[in-house]
């Protein structure tokens, strides 16, 4: 006998498992069903064969007689089998207590929790990944989830040859061993499954969370079966629990009976992760005077959902005695604002509701939206506080106000006399495991509809993308909302797994951002990233490699999820390509030229400058940057002159630049976690131009200029060191301005090839652009401005002329090459 | 071996422990007609007016105002406390029959066993027959 078989005799939950090895739940279950179904259905037939069959009853034949003898005896059999079951599930019931749902039962004496005898009892050879990849009812549940494929897990169980001695049969050390214990000295002691486990990206932390999942499940569905529990039995409302109090009749044309929702009614919503609000909550209505509470949070679900919590615990009497008799309504704020005409009418209404609610004894009123209450006290000129205030000292009025943060900031807390009267309760936003295990649970619900099935590491995923990629909204909001936009999208496209990859797709596609695997197509783009660049930008190869790398760590996954997708700042003259390579970037990887986006820093020099991009509460107006990153949250942002902005804007950036986002001036979050900033700045180009003509290498001299940009205070060191890189560009030699002139005009070549026309460029024609485009202030920049006053000019005149025509070839003529005029001779062949 | 020592452990927990459940589960009955009928509610507001429906006295002196107020609330008072004598009483009963029904409850658990035992083998034997 092994020691696992040792261990497990000597718990008195040792005969209910053996028992479960014959009759598992499932199999109960069934005969339950089928037994039931024959019960009641074998007497219907006889009874209608009799009736309809033109039987004589009074002197049957001797085979019907038979046949009903024998339908009887089954009738006996399948009752007797159907009590049976019955009793098993009793036994079972007694016996499963619940380690998270309900209260915990068990004492040392059973040594393992049910589920964990369950796998117990399929290991072999002590040891415990055999038992887990074996048992079906719950190590088999947990691989799924897991994400591990069936084969994955088979591979795992040949391997077990080996024996482990589990330290958990020492009961000193783990008196009662629950399955977490099992898996945790699993994940401790076997590599071969921690590395299978690591192959799906998740560790220890998940592999418990999964476990608790599980578990949770199980135990869910076997609490909502026990309805003879006090717990359940409490929930039945009573006949005359309202016959002791008011009625409000003004009240209930603009309000709700909270307790009446199917959020609090609903086994299947579960909140958790509010205890910290809802104990607050209660100490404050469980006093006698001036239980008012205003509760602040996010715009979105989550005061809500601390609301429902507590209605939901007042339906279920799980709540101290006082509050169990309470009615909790909602007074819903928009429809009485819309509702009132003018000041008396609006100070009279809510003088009735408050008294209504006064006289009634049993209300807490719970108000939506205060502020807006707040504001059209004030469009009417009345203050609200005078007018609440009689019915807020009261000792029996209870009042829950719901108020917006960046409101309750502005309207409500600088308000001395209104403060007074309510005690502030903050709903903090929940943390990433909290809305793992809230999600988790409602995935099951979204599994039973949709008949999808939602691996642990999806719903990592889940959360973490609705906190990454949607930056509206309240992250565990944003992440329900995702979940159930999943479900039917997967059932959409026959998945029926859904795994972190379908999330990964799912969010790219809605958000345009990819994060989906790399295509084949996009793994040559990265891979040729350099090349792409170097197609439009001359001689800036450092800059360019630089910015490669940076594109190819964000999208391979290795890059800081917190920060921008990367921050450079591009140092060098003007007209050496720091714009082009921002446009460059845009077009090759982002696959668009018009994902470049551009502020001019030159324009927020002035005290304005933040407002406008940030917004203005004053004038309530949204800010340009804020707007600019809603609509396209995947791109390059190119930050123009940009030492020239003022320092609040600095700032800003030095934040963005930091953490990824910003909040607007209304409180908004905005994400900039996908975009890839270029701050371009001519700072410090002279000295390049220096180093650059003493024939020095620019590289060697970095540092240093970058210190000359300090210490003249034209950039703050904090600043340039968030930026990813630094990079210098290089003023342009002879070479490379031939080369651009090239390009340039390679340009126009091809927009003239598609209507059908030639241009002959030849080197007189490049030496003539190249020499007459240059200036050692502007560097190539004014090159565009010649090909426009020359080659394009002569060619639209040539155009419309109708001297040149489909076929036709068209060569130039240098006639004069000064700075002060240059001029060309267009010759059509 | 199992099969004895389970069938050995179910028989304990059958004749022990689920006898002991079973009247948990009894209180737990008898609790939700207590709270159905909200019986401590109604002891604890016996002589107030139905739902709260009273009149304020009138502030200034006058007796016929004073005297109309005061029949009103009373009667208010007596048909609360006439509902609320209806409802104790019915639910007072039903606790009753509940409770007596225990014993009996009791008793078919007991022999529950022995029942099944007849059903399965007495249908088999009128099947094979």
């Amino acid at each position: 006998m092994t020691k696992t078989e040792l261990f497990l005799k000597k718990s008195p939950l040792y005969p209910a498992l053996v028992l479960e090895n014959y009759f598992s739940n499932k199999k109960r279950r069934l005969l339950i069903r089928v037994t039931k179904y024959l019960i009641y259905s074998i007497p219907i037939i006889i009874i209608l064969t009799v009736f309809f069959g033109n039987i004589n009853v009074t002197s049957p034949s001797n085979i019907f007689d038979l046949i009903i003898k024998k339908l009887i005896g089954l009738v006996m059999v399948c009752l007797g089998g159907y009590i049976l079951m019955q009793m098993f599930e009793a036994y079972f019931g007694s016996i499963y207590y619940l380690e998270y749902v309900a209260k915990n039962k068990y004492n040392s004496k059973d040594l393992y929790t049910f589920s964990a005898g369950r796998i117990l009892i399929r290991v072999e050879r002590d040891n415990l990944l055999t038992g887990l990849l074996k048992s079906q009812s719950i190590g088999r549940r947990i691989i799924d989830r897991l994400g591990i494929s069936k084969e994955e897990a088979n591979n795992l169980l040949l391997k077990q040859s080996e024996v482990k001695n589990p330290p958990l049969f020492d009961t000193e050390n783990i008196p009662l061993v629950k399955v977490m214990d099992i898996v945790n000295f699993i994940y401790d002691n076997h590599n071969d499954f921690r590395d299978t486990i690591a192959l799906h990206g998740l560790g220890k932390k998940d592999l418990q969370a999964t476990v608790k999942w599980i578990i949770y499940d199980i135990e869910a569905k076997e609490y909502e079966r026990q309805w003879w529990t006090k717990d359940k039995l409490a929930k039945a409302p009573g006949v005359a629990s309202d016959w002791s109090f008011g009625r409000t009749y003004l009240l209930n044309k603009y309000s709700k009976n909270l307790l009446l929702d199917k959020e609090v009614n609903s086994e299947a919503i579960t909140f958790s992760g509010r205890e910290r609000e809802l104990n607050q909550i209660q100490t404050i209505l469980a006093r006698s005077k001036g239980a008012n509470i205003i509760l602040v949070g996010l715009p979105g679900q989550e005061k809500m959902e601390v609301i429902w919590s507590l209605c939901k615990k007042i339906r279920n009497k799980k709540i101290n005695l006082e509050l169990t008799r309470k009615k909790p309504v909602l007074f819903l704020t928009s429809i009485f604002t819309g509702a009132v005409e003018n000041a008396d009418d609006f100070t009279n209404k809510l003088i009735v509701i408050f008294t209504e609610v006064l006289r009634a004894g049993n209300i807490i009123l719970v108000i939506d939206n205060f502020p807006r209450l707040i504001l059209q006290a004030k469009q009417f000129d009345l203050n609200l506080n005078e007018i609440l205030a009689p019915y807020l000292i009261s000792n029996e009025e209870q009042i829950i106000a719901l108020s917006d943060t960046n409101y309750f900031h502005t309207l409500i807390e600088s308000d001395v006399a209104m403060m007074s009267r309510f005690e502030t309760v903050m709903v903090k936003p929940l943390l990433l495991d909290e809305i793992i295990e809230i999600i988790s649970r409602e995935a099951l619900n979204a599994e039973k509809v949709y008949e999808v099935f939602y691996t642990y590491p999806a719903i990592l995923e889940i959360a973490k993308s609705a906190e990454n990629y949607f930056p509206d909204g309240v992250s565990s909001d944003k992440a329900e909302d995702l979940l159930s936009e999943l479900s039917p999208w997967a059932t959409e496209n026959n998945i029926q797994i859904i795994n972190r990859d379908d999330v990964l797709k799912y969010v790219s596609e809605k958000t345009n951002i990819p994060i989906a695997s790399i295509t084949p197509d996009e793994k040559e783009k990265l891979l040729n990233l350099e090349n792409l660049l170097m197609k439009r930008v001359i001689a800036q190869k450092e800059a360019i490699f630089a910015i490669s790398g940076a594109i190819r760590r964000s999208r391979a996954g290795i890059r800081n999820e917190k920060r921008p997708l990367g921050s450079f700042l591009f140092l060098g003259p003007t007209g050496v390509g720091k714009t082009e390579t921002a446009k460059a970037l845009a077009e090759s990887f982002f696959g668009d030229e018009k994902k470049l986006l551009r502020l001019d820093m030159s324009e927020y020099q002035n005290s304005e400058a933040l407002a406008r991009l940030i917004g203005s509460q004053e004038t309530n107006t949204q800010g340009i940057l804020s707007n600019m990153l809603r609509e396209n949250p995947y791109g390059v942002l190119l930050l123009d002159e940009f030492e020239k902005t003022n320092k609040d804007v600095l700032n800003l950036f030095l934040q963005i630049i930091d953490e990824g986002y910003f909040s607007d001036v209304f409180g908004r979050k905005v994400m900039a976690r996908n975009i890839l900033f270029i701050a371009t700045s001519n700072a410090g180009a002279e000295k390049i131009f220096d180093i650059v003509r003493s024939g020095k290498k620019l590289e060697d001299f970095n540092e240093e200029i970058i210190s000359t940009i300090i210490s003249n205070g034209i950039l703050k060191p904090e600043l340039i060191n968030r930026f990813d890189a630094t990079i210098l560009f290089r003023p342009l030699t002879k070479e490379n301005l031939s080369e651009i002139a090239k390009l340039m005009l390679k340009k126009i070549a091809k927009k003239l090839g598609e209507k059908g026309m030639i241009i002959n460029i030849d080197d007189q024609l490049i030496d003539f652009i190249a020499s007459g485009g240059y200036n050692p202030t502007f560097g190539a920049r004014p090159m565009n401005r010649l090909i426009q006053d020359t080659v394009e000019q002569h060619l639209a005149d040539l155009i419309i002329r109708g001297e040149l025509n489909r076929g036709q070839t068209v060569s130039f003529n240098v006639l004069s090459n000064t700075s002060d005029k240059a001029s060309l001779e267009p010759i059509v062949i | 071996m199992k099969i004895v020592l389970t069938v050995l452990g179910y028989l304990r927990w059958h004749y022990g422990k689920a006898i002991y459940s079973l009247s948990n589960i009894w209180v737990n009955f008898l609790y939700l007609i207590f709270e159905y009928f909200s019986i401590k509610l109604l002891f604890e507001n016996y002589f107030s007016p139905w739902k709260r429906m009273t009149d304020n006295y009138p502030k200034k002196i006058n007796l016929k105002e004073y005297f109309y107020t005061f029949t009103t609330n009373l009667i208010m008072r007596i048909v609360g406390l006439i509902m609320r004598s209806l409802l104790i009483i019915i639910g007072l009963i039903c606790y009753v029959l509940l409770a007596l029904l225990y014993p009996l409850a009791v008793i078919i658990w007991l022999i529950l066993p022995i029942v099944i035992f007849i059903l399965i083998i007495q249908g088999f034997l009128i099947i094979l027959k």
